[in-house]
C-alpha cells in the first residue's frame, strides 16, 4: 500500500516536472524559469493520461511540423512516466525528451524525482552529473559524478566524464587518479585516454601524455582532439617534425568534420525529430514491456512503427538531406 | 556565432542514450552509504564525497568587494540607441552589430566614445524619428557628460556598422576612424579641427561590399607609418540569406552557412592611401570567418602579430610577421588555434594582455554559449597553452554568449582582471533552450593570485539592467586614475559602467602612459612598454583594434598595487630602438616622446585625488 501510494506521489512529481518544469518550486504564485522568460508552458490537461491503462496513441497522422512532434513526445513522456514510475527508464525517457526540447531544467529536476524514490540509482546521479557538466558546473558534476562511479563503476564512460570535470576543476592529482587504471587495460575506452593524456600534459609528463593520446589514436583514429593532444605532446619532446605530422592529420580530420556539420546544417529539423520519437516509442514500447504490460507496449510499438514510416517516407521524399 | 551547431551534437548523445537503454541500464549496486536527500541546486550534504571538494574562492560582499562599478548612463547624457535594423526576417548581419571604440578625438585629454550602428535591412521601418539610424561620435565634455557631435564633426555615417578602429594613420597628430560595416570599408581622416573628412575613396580602402568584422593598425613593416587590417566574415548577402530554425523556432544562421571572406591587409603607401598587399603579404592564403582582432608581438622579436578569432571554422589565425610585413599563419603550432581539447572556438572577442604577471602577453577569447572563453597562456618563445581550467579564466560564463572583452586591472593592485560582455543573439533562445536567456548580466573576473573569480554581483553588474551586449571599450573616462567601461548594447542604448574604486578610497597606485613616437608611428602602436616598481614589472603593448570589433586602451593604464614609486619605463619602439625613462611619477598622466628619454607630466593629467 506503502508502496503504491509513493509510486502514485513519483508519478506526481513527474508529470509536474514535465508541465510545471519545477516539482521543487515552492509553492504560490511563485512562477517557473521558463514562464518569467516568457516560455509557454503546455496546459497540464493537454498531456493527462486519459485512461488508467489505456494508452491513448494517436490516431491521427503524424504531425509535419517540429512543433507538433515535440509535443506528442512531450504527452509520451508525461504517460510513461505517470505508467511506470519504478521503472528508472521512464525517468530517463521523460528527461532525455526534456532535453531534446532545450529544457535541461525539466530533465534535472526528473531525475531529482527519481532520486528521491531511489537515492541508490547509480543512473540518476549519472545523469545529473552530465547535466552539471554540460551547464560548466565541474565541482558539482565531479561530485555526482562520484557517487555514480562508487555505485556502478561500469556506467558508460564514467572514468571519462569523472576525470574531465576533475581536470576542467584544476583537481589534477585526483583526475589522475580516476584515470590512471585505464593504463594497461584494453577495455579502456579513447575518451578516457584522451583525457588521462590532458592530466599528464598538465603534470608535465610529456612522454606518458604521448603514450595516452597515442592509445586513444589507436582506439579511435579520427579523434581529432586526441591528434591535437598528440602534436602538443610531441611539440613539448622538442619532436618537431612529429609534431607537424600529427597537426597535419588534426587539420584533414577537421577538415572533413566541417563537411560533415555543414551537411548536418541542411537536415530538416522535422526529420530529425520524427526519428527521434519513433526511438522514443520503441523505448516506451519496452518499458511497458518490462511491466508486463502488453496491451500498452503493443500500442506504444504501433505508434513507433508510424511515426518510423513517417519517417522514412519524408526522407524518401527528399525532405531530409 | 555558432547557432545551429547544437543539434547534431546532441542527436549523437540522444542516440548513444537510446543504445543504453537498448541494451538495459544499468543496475544500482547498494551505495555503503545512500545519500538521504537529493541534491536540489547545489551538492548534498551526505555523505561526504569521496573526492574532496574542489577550491572553492570566496566572493565578496557588496560592500567589502574590491572592485565595484556604478551605472552612469543616464548621467552621461549619451542619446544614442542601437538598431539592428531587423524585421524577423533574422538576416546573419543582424546579431554581429557591432563594437565600439574609445580615444581621444580631439586631443583635448578625455577620451571620447564612437558607437557604431546598424541600418534598416529589407522589412525594417524607421523608428519615430523617421529618420534612418546614424553612427555616434560623443565628445566627452567632462563631468561624465558626453555630448552627440557626429555633424558637427562631419561624421554622418549611416553605413550597417560592424568594427572600429582609430589611429593616426598620417602620423599628423591626431586619430583617423576606420568602420568596417555590412557594404564598403570606411575610413574618416581627422583633419586636427575637431572634424573628419570622409577618405575612404582617395585612400582606397572600400574593399568591395563584404561582411566586415574586427579591424586593428599596426606598423607591420617598422616602416613608420600604420597598416591596416581588416578581419571579414563569411560571404552573405541579401540575396543569398538563408532562415534558419533551431528546434523548429526561427533562428539566425552561422558560420558554417556561408563559405568564409579571407581577410584584408592594406599597407600603407605613406602618401594617404592604401594598397591591398593581402595576397603579397600572406593573408589571403587562408580564409576564416573572422570576427575580434588584437595585434601583439607574441613571440618577443620586436615586430608585430596578428591574432584573428574565427567564428568556429578553421581554428583562429596567428599571423607570424618576419619583420618586414610578410606573414604566415602559425596558430595551430603555436596553440592558440583551437582549445586544449582540439575543439574550435566561436570566437567573438579577442585581447590581449599580461594575464599573470609573467611579462609576457597572453591572450584571450571569448565564445559561443555553452563553451567558455579561453585564456591562452604565453609560455615563451611563441608557444601558448590554454590555461582556462588552471586559471579559472572562463568562471561563470558557460550559459552566455560572451562578446566584448576587456584584459584591465580594475583596481590597480597590479593584476589585470577580466570583463566579458555577455547576450545571447537569439531574441527567442529562451523558447528553446532554457540554460540561457537573450538579455544579461556581464561577467567581471577578479585576478586573485593568477585565479580569475567570479565577483560580477558584488561588483554591482547584477544590480545594471540586462541588455544583449556586444562590444566593450574600457578606459579612463573620467580620469580619476581607475578604468571604466562602456557597452554597447543590440538594439538598446548603451551602458557607461564608472569605476568606484577612486570614489571608494582605493589606495593602489596607478600611471598611465601616453607614448609619442617620432622614428616610429605618432601613438607608438606596437611598443612594448616595461614598467619596473621595485621588484615587480608590469607589461603592455599600445595595441590599436582589439576586443569584440573594437578600440581602447590607447594611453596605457597600469595598476601598481602599494608600490610608492616607479624606479623606471622601458619602452622597445616599433623599429628596434630601446629607451629607458626614469623619473616618472605614479598617479598621474605620463607622456613618454620617442628619443627625449625625459617623462613628461602630460598638461591634460588630473591629480590624483
Amino acid at each position: 500500500m506503502a508502496a503504491t501510494g509513493a509510486a502514485v506521489a513519483l508519478a506526481a512529481i513527474v508529470f509536474a516536472a514535465l508541465s510545471a518544469r519545477s516539482s521543487i518550486a515552492p509553492s504560490g504564485d511563485r512562477r517557473t524559469g521558463a514562464q518569467e522568460r516568457g516560455k509557454p508552458v503546455t496546459p497540464l490537461a493537454a498531456r493527462a493520461p486519459s485512461e488508467a491503462g489505456r494508452f491513448p496513441a494517436p490516431s491521427a497522422a503524424v504531425p509535419e511540423s517540429y512543433a507538433g512532434l515535440a509535443e506528442e513526445a512531450q504527452t509520451l513522456a508525461a504517460w510513461i512516466g505517470a505508467r511506470h514510475p519504478d521503472q528508472p527508464q521512464s525517468t530517463a525517457l521523460a528527461a532525455t525528451i526534456a532535453a531534446e526540447r532545450g529544457d535541461q531544467e525539466t530533465a534535472a529536476t526528473a531525475w531529482r524525482a527519481h532520486l528521491e524514490r531511489h537515492p541508490e540509482s547509480a543512473e540518476g546521479w549519472y545523469r545529473l552529473g552530465l547535466y552539471a557538466a554540460k551547464e560548466g558546473r565541474d565541482a558539482e558534476a565531479a561530485e555526482w559524478l562520484e557517487r555514480a562511479r562508487r555505485l556502478d563503476p561500469t556506467l558508460p564512460d564514467i572514468q571519462g566524464h569523472l576525470g574531465r570535470c576533475l581536470l576542467k576543476s584544476d583537481r589534477v592529482a585526483e583526475a589522475a587518479v580516476v584515470l590512471e587504471p585505464v593504463i594497461g587495460d584494453d577495455r579502456g575506452g579513447a575518451v578516457r585516454l584522451f583525457h588521462l593524456g590532458h592530466v599528464r600534459l598538465r603534470q608535465g609528463n610529456d612522454g606518458e601524455a604521448r603514450a595516452a593520446f597515442q592509445g586513444a589514436i589507436d582506439r579511435a583514429p579520427t579523434y581529432t582532439g586526441a591528434w591535437y593532444g598528440l602534436a602538443t605532446a610531441l611539440s613539448r619532446l622538442g619532436l618537431a617534425d612529429d609534431a607537424e605530422r600529427a597537426r597535419t592529420e588534426f587539420r584533414r580530420l577537421k577538415a572533413a568534420d566541417a563537411e560533415t556539420a555543414a551537411r548536418n546544417l541542411s537536415r530538416d529539423e522535422s526529420v530529425r525529430m520524427r526519428r527521434l520519437l519513433a526511438g522514443w516509442y520503441a523505448a516506451a514500447g519496452r518499458i511497458a514491456t518490462l511491466d508486463r504490460d502488453t496491451e500498452e507496449a503493443k500500442a506504444l510499438l504501433s505508434r513507433g512503427a508510424a511515426v518510423e514510416q513517417a519517417a522514412s517516407s519524408s526522407t524518401a521524399a527528399g525532405e531530409g538531406h | 556565432m555558432v547557432p545551429s551547431r547544437i543539434a547534431p551534437c546532441r542527436l549523437h548523445l540522444v542516440a548513444l542514450f537510446l543504445i543504453a537503454l537498448t541494451v538495459g541500464c544499468s543496475q544500482p549496486t547498494p551505495p555503503a552509504a545512500p545519500p538521504k536527500t537529493p541534491p536540489s541546486a547545489g551538492p548534498a550534504s551526505s555523505p561526504p564525497p569521496a573526492i574532496a571538494p574542489g577550491p572553492s574562492e570566496p566572493t565578496p560582499s557588496s560592500a567589502a568587494a574590491p572592485i565595484r562599478f556604478a551605472d552612469a548612463t543616464e548621467d552621461s547624457r549619451i542619446g544614442f540607441v542601437h538598431t539592428d535594423g531587423s524585421s524577423g526576417r533574422r538576416y546573419l548581419v543582424e546579431p554581429l552589430s557591432a563594437g565600439v571604440a574609445t580615444f581621444d578625438f580631439d586631443g583635448d585629454g578625455r577620451i571620447d566614445l564612437y558607437f557604431p550602428n546598424g541600418a534598416l535591412l529589407p522589412g525594417a521601418e524607421p523608428g519615430d524619428s523617421g529618420s534612418p539610424p546614424r553612427h555616434a561620435l560623443c565628445r566627452n565634455l567632462g563631468a561624465g557628460v558626453f555630448g552627440d557631435v557626429s555633424l558637427a564633426a562631419g561624421i554622418d555615417c549611416r553605413d550597417y556598422g560592424l568594427g572600429v578602429v582609430a589611429g593616426d594613420i598620417d602620423n599628423d597628430g591626431f586619430p583617423d576612424l576606420f568602420l568596417t560595416t555590412f557594404g564598403a570599408k570606411r575610413l574618416f581622416h581627422n583633419l586636427g579641427d575637431g572634424t573628419f573628412a570622409d577618405a575612404t575613396e582617395s585612400a582606397g580602402v572600400a574593399d568591395g561590399e563584404k561582411v566586415g568584422a574586427g579591424a586593428a593598425l599596426l606598423d607591420a613593416d617598422g616602416d613608420g607609418d600604420l597598416d591596416l587590417y581588416a578581419a571579414n566574415y563569411v560571404r552573405f548577402t541579401l540575396e543569398n540569406h538563408r532562415p534558419r530554425t533551431v528546434k523548429g523556432f526561427p533562428a539566425y544562421a552561422g558560420p558554417r552557412d556561408y563559405p568564409p571572406w579571407p581577410d584584408t591587409f592594406f599597407r600603407n603607401s605613406g602618401d594617404g592611401r592604401f594598397a591591398d598587399a593581402s595576397v603579397e603579404a600572406g593573408i589571403a592564403a587562408v580564409a576564416g570567418p573572422g570576427m575580434g582582432v588584437v595585434c601583439l608581438d607574441h613571440d618577443d622579436d620586436g615586430d608585430t602579430d596578428i591574432y584573428v578569432g574565427n567564428d568556429a571554422l578553421e581554428g583562429n589565425f596567428l599571423f607570424e610577421n618576419d619583420g618586414r610585413g610578410n606573414f604566415r599563419e602559425t596558430a595551430l603550432a603555436a596553440g592558440v588555434a583551437v582549445n586544449r581539447f582540439g575543439a574550435e572556438i566561436g570566437s567573438m572577442g579577442t585581447e590581449a594582455g599580461d594575464a599573470d604577471g609573467d611579462g609576457r602577453i597572453d591572450l584571450f577569447v571569448t565564445d559561443f554559449q555553452p563553451d567558455l572563453p579561453v585564456l591562452f597562456r604565453n609560455l615563451g618563445r611563441g608557444q601558448f597553452e590554454d590555461a582556462t581550467a588552471a586559471t579559472a579564466a572562463g568562471s561563470g560564463a558557460w550559459q552566455f554568449v560572451t562578446w566584448g572583452t576587456a584584459m584591465a586591472d580594475f583596481d590597480n593592485d597590479g593584476r589585470r582582471d577580466l570583463f566579458l560582455a555577455c547576450g545571447h543573439l537569439n531574441d527567442n533562445v529562451e523558447a528553446f533552450d532554457d540554460t540561457t536567456s537573450y538579455r544579461n548580466h556581464n561577467l567581471l573576473l577578479r585576478n586573485v593570485g593568477g585565479r580569475f573569480v567570479d565577483i560580477s554581483a558584488a561588483a554591482g553588474l547584477h544590480d545594471i539592467p540586462r541588455h544583449a551586449a556586444r562590444g566593450v571599450a574600457c578606459d579612463d573616462l573620467d580620469d580619476d586614475g581607475d578604468l571604466d567601461l562602456v557597452i554597447l548594447n543590440s538594439r538598446e542604448a548603451p551602458t557607461l559602467l564608472r569605476n568606484l574604486d577612486r570614489e571608494r578610497g582605493g589606495t593602489n597606485h596607478w600611471c598611465q602612459v601616453r607614448l609619442r613616437g617620432r622614428q616610429g608611428n605618432r601613438d607608438g602602436v606596437g611598443a612594448k612598454v616595461v614598467v619596473q616598481a621595485g621588484e615587480e614589472t608590469f607589461v603592455d603593448e599600445i595595441h590599436a583594434g582589439r576586443g569584440y570589433q573594437g578600440h581602447f586602451g590607447t594611453r596605457l593604464h597600469f595598476g601598481l598595487g602599494a608600490h610608492p614609486a616607479i624606479d623606471r619605463i622601458e619602452i622597445r619602439w616599433i623599429g628596434g630602438s630601446t629607451e629607458t625613462f626614469t623619473d616618472v611619477p605614479i598617479d598621474r598622466l605620463t607622456e613618454l616622446a620617442e628619443g627625449s628619454g625625459q617623462a613628461v607630466v602630460a598638461a591634460d593629467s588630473s591629480p590624483a585625488p
